[in-house]
C-alpha cells in the first residue's frame, strides 16, 4: 500500500494534470497539509513512484519565471490510480464510523 | 534569496544529475523559496541522493582503490619530489664550484637529477590526473564525497608537514583530470593508451634508476605502489573508445 506522502504526492500530481512538475506539486501539498513540504522529499518520494511505475516525469520547457531552467514535468500511471484509489477506499472503510472533527 | 546562499545552493546541486539539478534549481526560483530553509531542503535531497548512490560497490572500489591510495601515496611523493628537485636545483646552481670528482663519487649528478626529477615530475602529472578522472568516472555522483576524502589527505598533510610546490602539481593534475573525467564522452583511445604507457614506463625507469620514494622501500613494495597508482591510468585506456573519423559518402 502507498505511504501517506506517496498519497498526497500522486493525489496533487492527479488534480494539477498537465501543470504537475515540482514547484507546483509542492505548492499544492503545502496547502493541502499546512506544513511545509520539503524538496529533498519531493524529489526522492517521485522517483521511488516513477521505478514503481505510479508516475511518468519528462524535461519539460522553461520559463522566464524559474530562470530559463527547465521543469520535470509529472504525469500520473494507470497503476498510480489504482493505488491511490485503493488507499482512498481503506482510508474511507477506516473512518466510517469515526467523527475526528467533532468528538464527542 | 540572498546571494550567499544561493551560491550554496548551486554549489550543493552540482553533486546531482544534471536534470535533477536544472529542475530543483528551477522549482527555488520559482517558488521564491526563502533563503534557509530552501538551502536546508537542497542539503536533505542531496544527503538522500548521496546515501543512494553508495548503496551500489562502485563508489567504494574508488574510495579504496583509488582516492585513498592516491592521497596518501601521491602526498608523499609530492613531499619527496620537492626535496629531490630542491637538492638538485642547489647542485645546479653551486656547480662551477663542486668537485666534479665528489659529484660523481657520490653520485649526484646533474644528469642523474633531470633524470630522477623529469621522470618523478611527470609520472606524478600522470598519476594524479588519470587517478583524478577514474575517480570521477568510477564514482558518478559519489565523486564529491570522494573528492573531499582526497582534499581533506591533503590539506592534513601540507598542514602536517611542509606545503610544497610539488603539491601544487598535484591538485593542478587532479582537478583537471577529475574535471575531464566529468565531462560526457570518452576521452580518444590514443591519448588514453599514451598515458597508460607512459605510467607503467616511467615508473620501471624511476624505480630501477633511482627508486621511487625515498631508500625504506624495497623494490618489491615500490612496484606494488606503483602498479597500485598506475591502474587508474590502464582503466582509462581500457574503456576508452578507439577515434575513428567518420566515413564520408
Amino acid at each position: 500500500m502507498l505511504g501517506e506522502f506517496e498519497y498526497l504526492l500522486l493525489s496533487a500530481t492527479a488534480a494539477l494534470q498537465d501543470e504537475a512538475y515540482g514547484a507546483t506539486i509542492r505548492a499544492a501539498i503545502e496547502e493541502t497539509t499546512g506544513a511545509p513540504c520539503s524538496i529533498g522529499a519531493l524529489y526522492t518520494t517521485l522517483d521511488r513512484l516513477e521505478q514503481k511505475g505510479m508516475v511518468k516525469t519528462r524535461m519539460g520547457g522553461a520559463t522566464a519565471q524559474r530562470g530559463g531552467r527547465a521543469k520535470r514535468m509529472v504525469r500520473i500511471t494507470p497503476k498510480g490510480i489504482e493505488a491511490a484509489t485503493q488507499f482512498y477506499r481503506v482510508m474511507r472503510r477506516a473512518t466510517i464510523g469515526l467523527a475526528w472533527e467533532n468528538p464527542s | 534569496m540572498s546571494g550567499a546562499v544561493w551560491w550554496a545552493v548551486e554549489v550543493l546541486t552540482r553533486s546531482l544529475a544534471d536534470e535533477e539539478r536544472e529542475a530543483v534549481l528551477g522549482d527555488l526560483q520559482e517558488s521564491q523559496s526563502a533563503g534557509f530553509p530552501a538551502l536546508l531542503g537542497v542539503m536533505g535531497l542531496v544527503l538522500r541522493r548521496q546515501v543512494q548512490t553508495w548503496r551500489s560497490w562502485r563508489p567504494y572500489l574508488a574510495l579504496f582503490g583509488i582516492a585513498l591510495p592516491m592521497a596518501f601515496l601521491l602526498a608523499d611523493f609530492a613531499r619527496i619530489l620537492a626535496r629531490t628537485s630542491e637538492l638538485y636545483l642547489w647542485i645546479a646552481s653551486n656547480y662551477a664550484v663542486m668537485d666534479p670528482d665528489v659529484l660523481e663519487e657520490t653520485g649526484f649528478t646533474l644528469w642523474r637529477g633531470s633524470l630522477i626529477c623529469g621522470t618523478h615530475l611527470l609520472l606524478l602529472a600522470i598519476w594524479s590526473w588519470t587517478g583524478g578522472f577514474a575517480l570521477a568516472a568510477i564514482s558518478g555522483l559519489a565523486f564529491w564525497g570522494n573528492a573531499a576524502v582526497v582534499c581533506a589527505v591533503w590539506c592534513l598533510h601540507a598542514r602536517l608537514l611542509e606545503p610544497n610546490a610539488g603539491m601544487l602539481l598535484l591538485w593542478i593534475s587532479f582537478l583537471l583530470g577529475a574535471r575531464r573525467g566529468m565531462q560526457p564522452g570518452v576521452i580518444p583511445r590514443s591519448t588514453a593508451v599514451l598515458l597508460a604507457v607512459c605510467a607503467v614506463a616511467l615508473s620501471a625507469v624511476a624505480i630501477y634508476s633511482a627508486g621511487l620514494w625515498h631508500a625504506g622501500y624495497s623494490v618489491r613494495q615500490q612496484l606494488a605502489m606503483a602498479l597500485l597508482l598506475s591502474w587508474p591510468a590502464c582503466y582509462m585506456a581500457r574503456t576508452s573508445h578507439a577515434f575513428r573519423k567518420p566515413v564520408l559518402h
